[in-house]
């Protein structure tokens, strides 16, 4: 894959304030990339550059190898937005709403009119086309507002929390457009507060903190920057004459295994993250006459990453 | 830029609020207002019964003839008194409109408070008077019955016009009036609008991150605003006419000429709505200039046939539109609508050009 976005050394300030302060990262083409973050880590403003809505401090900025600043208009050809706010005419109907945002590309005739029945049919708004936006529900609503950012094939689509506000249905829905639009050689850039959408969805994840990049990389080689471990929690009946020393020290020698704590009933094993068969463990367990009453996994996800790496305080 | 034009059109007319304000609110201001002007026109035609009181101090002379006349061809009734202050008892009590008494070759009126017919009964007095040198008259009115050398009209029309073969009514005047300050104040509401509907409806990122230049998005939506002004003066216009019978000017040409110079000036309010819009942050334009309008038109006055509200300024721009207005449909003076016209195209290109870079600078919301 070559890198379809890149953004080098990005500052942007406000006055004083440094709202982005020497990011780096770069985007593969065909990869869902999420932009994650707590509220004013720099998302928003690193967005604004990146879709040429805002001018950058210092750095460059590249979209399918063009400099933003130097071939601005063309790469506004290849990005489409979805924003977090609707921006829909209300008293345009949804074809209407469609058809200018992609002639606004320069899209005409037919080849506008193909574009924007087909932008409506892959979010599922085809047998609303005449429908206007105030008359939608909220869903229908999100899925036109895609419909806009997307009739003109951008190569580059950012979208800023899309799902917000949404019912668990239309958010199936929305992910799935994601994936399909990828599949057909689109990059996203995606930016969420919901970690497990992020984490399903998306390819790649940077997290962005006072403006500067935290972490970036696949939902796993980001958990792993926090914890090499994961754990299980294991329920059994522990029977009179057990001896828990043994039973530690014998789990503990197991290749996958970390650490073993006995409380109660309950025994709590840590293995490494590469750990995906428990089999071993069991057997052993098994060994040692414990019944196995319940399991419970405990795989740390983005969110705990996500605190880890960003802090707890309320911003 | 056809797109974001056809769009402002398109939008225009599925808005009711737009719609309201560009078709129905004036034409319910001219059907209103015209009603009631056309009513007191009818009420101008529609004298009633002058029931005049007459008393003479020697033997029945022309004067007495003459109203004896009148009431035989039913124009007012007569009742004889034998003193002026009887009369002037039962004017008091309105059973009479008024009493003449005729002494020694002199007149004298005595009129009531029925301005109408006080004017009917001075002018048939006038014309017996033009008939009749030997007489001499003066009238007296009832809360202050001073004697006077002449009759003096008790009104004077405010405006006079030319011989443009037009009989004005009120209408005519406040057709002119009204269309001027529709216009004006629709057209800086409707400039400052423009891109305020933009963000409110979250579009106006949108069309920043449209590869179309700004500069382009800005003529875009300049001339897309056009239509309502163009809608809104053409309504107002063709309401009072074919409603109301409502003249404007004498002929299509100075008509034509009038709506150039109303478009013309409509523009460059429109021109200057968009750029204080744009400089608006948290304050809603609409808001905003329905206010100044109506202070501005509050403070400019206006003038119709037989009204004259004084200004507190001659130099505020409602007036002067009106002026040239007036002049051009009254006078058939061409020279102030010209003014209008090229001063429009002068504000017109400034702000455009002042709006455009402020556009061009303008952060993304």
């Amino acid at each position: 894959m070559s890198v379809f976005v890149s953004v080098k050394n990005l500052v942007k300030n406000y006055g004083d304030f440094c709202a982005v302060d020497n990011l780096s990262f770069s985007v593969e083409k065909g990869e869902i990339f999420g932009l994650l973050g707590p509220n004013g880590a720099g998302k928003s403003t690193t967005i604004n550059v990146i879709t040429t809505l805002d001018g950058c401090t210092k750095g460059t900025v590249e979209i399918g190898g063009m400099d933003i600043e130097k071939h601005r208009t063309e790469v506004k050809r290849l990005i489409g937005v979805v924003p977090q706010d609707i921006a829909v005419y209300p008293f345009l109907s949804a074809i209407e709403n469609v058809r200018f945002f992609a002639s606004l590309y320069g899209i005409k005739g037919k080849q506008l009119e193909e574009a924007a029945k087909e932008a409506l049919e892959f979010t599922g708004l085809a047998d609303k086309a005449g429908m206007k936006p105030k008359h939608m529900s909220g869903g229908m609503k999100r899925r036109l507002n895609i419909a806009c950012g997307i009739a003109h094939s951008p190569k580059l689509i950012i979208m800023d929390e899309p799902t917000v506000g949404v019912d668990a249905q239309s958010r199936e829905h929305i992910l799935d457009f994601i994936k399909i639009l990828r599949d057909r050689g689109a990059t996203v850039i995606y930016t969420s507060h919901y970690m497990n959408e992020v984490e399903q969805l998306c390819d790649r994840i940077a997290i962005i903190d006072r403006g500067r990049l935290v972490a970036c990389g696949t939902g796993q080689e980001l958990v792993s920057l926090v914890t090499e471990y994961k754990s299980f929690k294991l329920k059994t009946k522990i029977p009179a004459d057990f001896d828990e020393k043994q039973f530690i020290k014998n789990t503990v020698s197991l290749p996958t295994v970390h650490a073993v704590a006995v409380n109660g009933d309950v025994i709590t094993i840590e293995t490494t993250l590469e750990c995906s068969d428990f089999s071993d463990i069991l057997e052993h367990i098994r060994k040692f006459r414990l019944p196995v009453i319940s399991v419970v996994s405990q795989i740390p996800d983005l969110d705990s990453v996500f605190l880890t790496l960003t802090g707890h305080e309320m911003r | 830029m056809l797109a974001i034009i056809k769009k402002e059109v398109m939008e225009l007319f599925r808005s009711v609020d737009q719609l309201f304000f560009v078709i129905l609110f004036p034409s319910l201001m001219v059907f209103l207002l015209g009603t009631l002007l056309e009513d007191l026109d009818v009420s101008d035609y529609d004298i009633g019964e002058i029931k005049l009181g007459y008393c003479s101090q020697g033997q029945q002379d022309a004067a007495e003839q003459y109203f004896q006349e009148l009431e035989a061809k039913g124009v007012i009734s007569l009742e004889y008194f034998d003193s002026a202050d009887e009369a002037v008892e039962q004017i008091k009590a309105e059973r009479l409109t008024a009493c003449a008494e005729s002494e020694n070759g002199k007149i004298t009126l005595y009129l009531g408070n029925e301005g109408i017919k006080n004017r009917s009964l001075t002018a048939m007095t006038q014309g017996f008077l033009y008939m009749n040198q030997t007489y001499t008259a003066c009238a007296a009115n009832m809360e202050d019955p001073m004697r006077l050398t002449a009759i003096q009209p008790e009104e004077q029309d405010y405006t006079k016009t030319g011989e443009l073969g037009i009989e004005r009514s009120m209408i005519d005047y406040y057709a002119v009036a009204m269309t001027v300050m529709i216009m004006f104040m629709g057209s800086l509401s409707g400039g400052g609008e423009t891109f305020f509907g933009e963000v409110r409806n979250k579009t106006i990122n949108k069309l920043y991150l449209s590869p179309l230049s700004r500069t382009k998005i800005f003529l875009a939506k300049v001339i897309g605003s056009l239509p309502i002004v163009v809608i809104e003066i053409a309504v107002i216009m063709i309401v009072s006419t074919v409603f109301f019978n409502a003249h404007y000017a004498a002929d299509a040409a100075d008509n034509l000429l009038l709506f150039a110079m109303l478009l013309s000036a409509a523009l460059a309010l429109l021109s200057v709505g968009i750029f204080v819009g744009l400089l608006l942050k948290k304050v809603s334009p609409n808001g905003l200039f329905q206010l100044i309008s109506w202070i501005m038109l509050f403070f400019s006055g206006s003038f119709s046939k037989e009204i004259y509200i004084e200004g507190f300024s001659n130099y505020l721009p409602p007036y002067l539109l009106q002026q040239a207005a007036f002049e051009l449909t009254l006078f058939g003076n061409k020279a102030a609508a010209l003014q209008v016209i090229a001063a429009s195209a002068v504000i017109l290109t400034v702000f455009v050009i002042f709006g455009a870079v402020k556009f061009n600078r303008k952060e993304a919301v």
